[in-house]
């Protein structure tokens, strides 16, 4: 069904631009682990990659 | 675990549960090697699943955390390679395997409901394109499946102890911790929902506590465009960018009285680690050949409406966790779950590679 086809395409295309902006980001920043206060949680802060 | 516990008295659970992780983290791992074979028909991305996986090692480390995320992404790998298989073949027992796993992968962990609505929209797409009602009517029993059998699992609870158990911490709460400042990050887990945890706060209470909660903090947003923004922006990199995806600092070894407590602590007192070098170098191959995967899809032609599948549990999962909690440790399932999407991508290069050379 063409109706079916177009949603499978724009779909597609919604993804490629999410998870492109995702790469550039990822690209750009990192989470970097720290220690905080109480162990049991996790606490990271963003920092720009130093590749 | 209670059938071995009474079958092998004095068994060590948790390390038992450890050894059953191994297990199913491997299996995982060769359903989506499997999985992504049968959506692209090429087996190449047998060997570029499995290629890929060796550079994710670190991630056996996970199986130290008896938790359900291991044993929902194993339910949930061969959930999707049994639907694939039968949008493939039409085989019925194919489609009531896909349902029955998506049902124990939801009582494993309710997060897989994100796989269970992209199956469901797969279902719904592929019942249009085809004009049958079967695959709508595995969904629907997927779905009935995946409450009952929950509801089944906490009844017989019930019955054998007397006593009832209340609903836990409510989607709610979650939702409104989820928005909040004060975890480990924008929106990450802080401990808000333990004052939910004492068995006097009825179900009502905390839907209450929550609801209001949430409203005054949904109004301080809106007065705030930018910090709102900055927020959510913390909130989705701070998931998706933590290059060790939390598996160094949760499971039975790393927690604060675990072997590698004190070695977690000094790993990341550090500044900068080799490890969280090489996995960060990993997360960002894992997006851009996934990108390169999607990109190959919407390329092809022929591509079947399995396409979505990946995709759509991937971005389900985002979108889910963009609202509710947040841990860097939630990305684990879904970074899986996009490899063999990945390794199409890695193909489509090479075959780009190739063409440029011939």
């Amino acid at each position: 069904m063409r109706v079916v086809r177009m949603l499978h395409r724009a779909a597609l295309a919604a993804f490629v631009l999410l998870l492109a902006a995702l790469t550039l980001c990822a690209l750009a920043l990192t989470a970097q682990n720290g220690v905080g206060d109480n162990r049991m949680l996790q606490v990271v802060t963003l920092a720009r990659h130093r590749f | 675990m209670e059938i071995l516990l009474r079958l092998f008295p004095g068994l060590n659970l948790n390390l038992t549960m450890q050894l059953v992780n191994v297990a199913m983290a491997l299996g995982a791992a060769a359903a989506m090697a499997a999985l992504g074979r049968t959506i692209f028909e090429d087996s190449r991305i047998l060997r570029a699943c499995e290629a890929a996986g060796l550079l994710v090692w670190p991630a056996l480390l996970f199986c130290q955390q008896v938790y359900g995320t291991i044993p929902m992404l194993f339910f949930v790998s061969l959930a999707m390679l049994c639907y694939a298989k039968y949008v493939k073949t039409r085989r019925r027992a194919l489609g009531a395997a896909f349902a029955c796993l998506l049902a124990l992968a939801y009582a494993a962990k309710i997060n897989a409901a994100v796989a269970l609505i992209a199956v469901t929209i797969c279902s719904v797409l592929d019942a249009l394109e085809n004009r049958k009602l079967e695959p709508l009517a595995y969904a629907a029993l997927a779905i009935a499946l995946s409450l009952l059998l929950l509801r089944a699992i906490i009844w017989q609870y019930e019955r054998r102890s007397g006593v009832t158990l209340n609903s836990g911490i409510g989607a709610l709460a979650r939702l409104t911790m989820g928005m909040q400042e004060g975890g480990g990050a924008a929106g990450w887990f802080n401990r808000y929902t333990e004052r939910f945890f004492p068995l006097e706060v009825t179900a009502r209470q905390q839907h209450d506590i929550a609801l209001a909660d949430l409203k005054a903090r949904l109004a301080e947003m809106a007065q705030n465009p930018a910090q709102t923004a900055a927020f959510f922006r913390e909130k989705f990199c701070s998931q998706w960018m933590e290059p060790t995806m939390g598996m160094l600092w949760n499971g039975a070894r790393s927690e604060h009285t675990g072997a590698f407590g004190e070695a977690a602590a000094r790993f990341f007192a550090k500044d900068h680690t080799v490890l969280e070098t090489l996995l960060g170098a990993f997360q960002r191959a894992l997006y851009a050949f996934s990108v390169a995967g999607i990109i190959g899809m919407l390329r092809d032609r022929k591509r079947s409406g399995l396409c979505l599948l990946l995709p759509l549990v991937f971005f389900g999962g985002a979108l889910y966790h963009l609202l509710f909690e947040a841990k860097s440790q939630y990305a684990f399932p879904y970074a899986v779950l996009l490899l063999p999407v990945a390794a199409m991508g890695i193909c489509r290069i090479e075959d780009g590679l190739k063409g440029k050379r011939a």
